[in-house]
């Protein structure tokens, strides 16, 4: 036998991918991306809080389509994109709550139990929330999740262009925000 | 800021947010409320003071072979009869291990036990105790050493329960692996909390690092399909040692996860069998099925057993034996 599935990391009983069920899914993606993908969407967010409630809710929806998917990477590629959406639609909604509520929006990272605590970020997270959505998104899966620009034109669904476009302008615009040069 | 430069202050921003560490506790509930709708409902068996006994089978046969197995429904473990307990007893599921033709799998007893536990966790305890000791079929065994105890079941805010241990610290047995199964279907099944029900383990108050080279840390352990680690039977009622009236049908009760839902039952007396019958569950594999039909048998000693036959008419793939006294 030892062709169980036993839902835990460490590869003591070796289970080919095409035979994870969801929960065995969820259980290695979780412990290989959690982290990585709580942190992605925190940079998005600039609250740990919500990051983990947008990855928690990509790994529910990944859980479901698990049997679509099939694969580490597709499964992956799927947990990324539904939690740059989901940190998206959250922003949205905050810009909404924020017009009726002029008061500084609750996930100030200083504010925040768990958000990025050392000032010296601060900054940097601060300027990337300022930035347009799609400049934001396009900056962190470049140079903190490391996709290609192909990947990301994937990712949010642009093309090539747009998204050398959101990268150059995102990167002048954090330059001067954080009172670097301009070249 | 260059590209590594900013590349560098994302990394270092980021690598200020630790997660939660109970994560995947949370992600569990929300997928398990999801399934919990696709739930197969098991009915316990009503049973006459002593008249009926009953026996279930369950049968989980796995079929690699095919397309990848779908995820299955899942099952809330089978209940015995119900036959009246004696005041300050309670009946607790107890898993242990015994040999199929896939190798070592989980078995089920029942054990009535002298305790009045007040919650749930204490209903684990008691069961862990019981799967410390021996089984009561002398075809099963437990995977834990003697001196193993049980020092508390406690249940965490997070959603996962707690089982620390004591006396584990000596040799332990060549698939560590499957003793955890056999700990975390017992904890699950006697708080009969919805499976996949995440269980942290503790060794003398203490997180534990490895045990028996088994890696333990924070992880969480939940039950693995029933199909990869449950015996593909089971025998359950009438139990091991049962007594059975003779004269009046007993009621056998089979449930099971087989190809074509097919197993069989047979009854031996001595070396000779006396009944061997098909018995057709309402379900195939993948999901589980069951299957109820009555068999009357005059006084003697028997042994029952539920079994998969083999596909090319060799030994069974698997059998569930109990002996059984009808008088």
């Amino acid at each position: 036998m030892t062709t169980a599935a036993f839902p835990v990391m460490g590869g003591e009983r070796v289970t080919s991918v095409a035979q994870w069920d969801a929960d065995e899914a969820v259980t290695r993606l979780y412990a290989a991306h959690y982290r990585g993908l709580v942190r992605l969407a925190a940079l998005l967010l600039g609250d740990t809080g919500s990051a983990e409630e947008a990855v928690q809710d990509a790994f529910v929806a990944m859980h479901g389509r698990w049997r679509g998917l099939r694969e580490p990477d597709k499964a992956l590629a799927y947990l990324r994109m539904t939690v740059v959406n989901r940190s998206r639609s959250m922003l949205r909604r905050r810009m909404v709550a924020a017009r009726f509520r002029p008061q500084p929006l609750p996930d100030v990272p200083s504010a925040e139990h768990g958000a990025m605590a050392s000032f010296e970020h601060v900054e940097l997270v601060e300027a990337l929330r300022r930035l347009p959505t799609r400049q934001r998104e396009a900056l962190v899966l470049r140079y903190y999740s490391d996709l290609s620009e192909a990947g990301i034109a994937e990712a949010l669904g642009c093309s090539l262009g747009a998204i050398k476009s959101h990268l150059s302008r995102g990167r002048a615009a954090l330059r001067r925000a954080l009172g670097g040069d301009e070249s | 800021m260059n590209e590594d430069e900013l590349r560098t202050a994302l990394e270092a921003a980021a690598s200020q947010v630790e997660p939660d560490p109970h994560g995947l506790a949370k992600i569990r509930m929300r997928t398990a409320a999801r399934r919990r709708r696709a739930r197969v409902l098991w009915w316990p068996v009503l049973a006459t003071a002593a008249a009926a006994a009953v026996a279930v089978a369950v049968v989980a046969v796995p079929r690699h072979q095919g397309p990848p197995p779908r995820p299955t429904a899942t099952v809330v473990d089978p209940v015995p009869s119900e036959t009246p307990l004696p005041q300050g007893t309670v009946n607790v599921p107890v898993y242990f291990v015994g040999n199929t033709g896939l190798g070592p799998r989980l078995f089920r007893e029942y054990h009535v036990v002298t305790a009045t536990p007040a919650s749930p966790e204490d209903k684990a305890s008691v069961a862990l105790a019981e799967m410390f000791k021996s089984p009561v079929d002398p075809d099963y065994r437990t995977l834990w050493p003697s001196g193993a105890t049980v020092r508390s079941v406690v249940a965490q805010p997070d959603g996962t329960d707690t089982v620390d241990l004591a006396g584990v610290s000596g040799p332990g047995p060549a698939d560590p692996q499957l003793a955890v199964e056999q700990l975390v279907w017992t904890v699950t099944a006697a708080t009969g909390r919805s499976t996949p029900y995440p269980v942290r383990l503790t060794i003398d108050g203490q997180p534990a690092g490895e045990l028996w080279g088994l890696w333990i840390g924070d992880r969480t352990f939940t039950r693995s399909r029933i199909a990869d680690v449950r015996s593909p039977v089971w025998l359950i009622d009438p139990a091991e040692g049962a007594t059975i009236t003779a004269g009046k049908p007993v009621n056998v009760y089979v449930a099971g996860l087989v190809a074509d839902g097919a197993l069989k039952l047979r009854v031996r007396q001595g070396d000779k069998v006396v009944e061997d019958r098909p018995v057709q569950l309402d379900h195939a594999a993948p999901q589980a099925g069951e299957a109820r039909l009555p068999l009357t048998l005059s006084p003697g000693e028997y042994t029952i057993e539920a079994y998969v036959p083999a596909e090319d008419g060799g030994a069974d793939l698997a059998v569930d034996s109990h002996r059984v006294t009808v008088r």
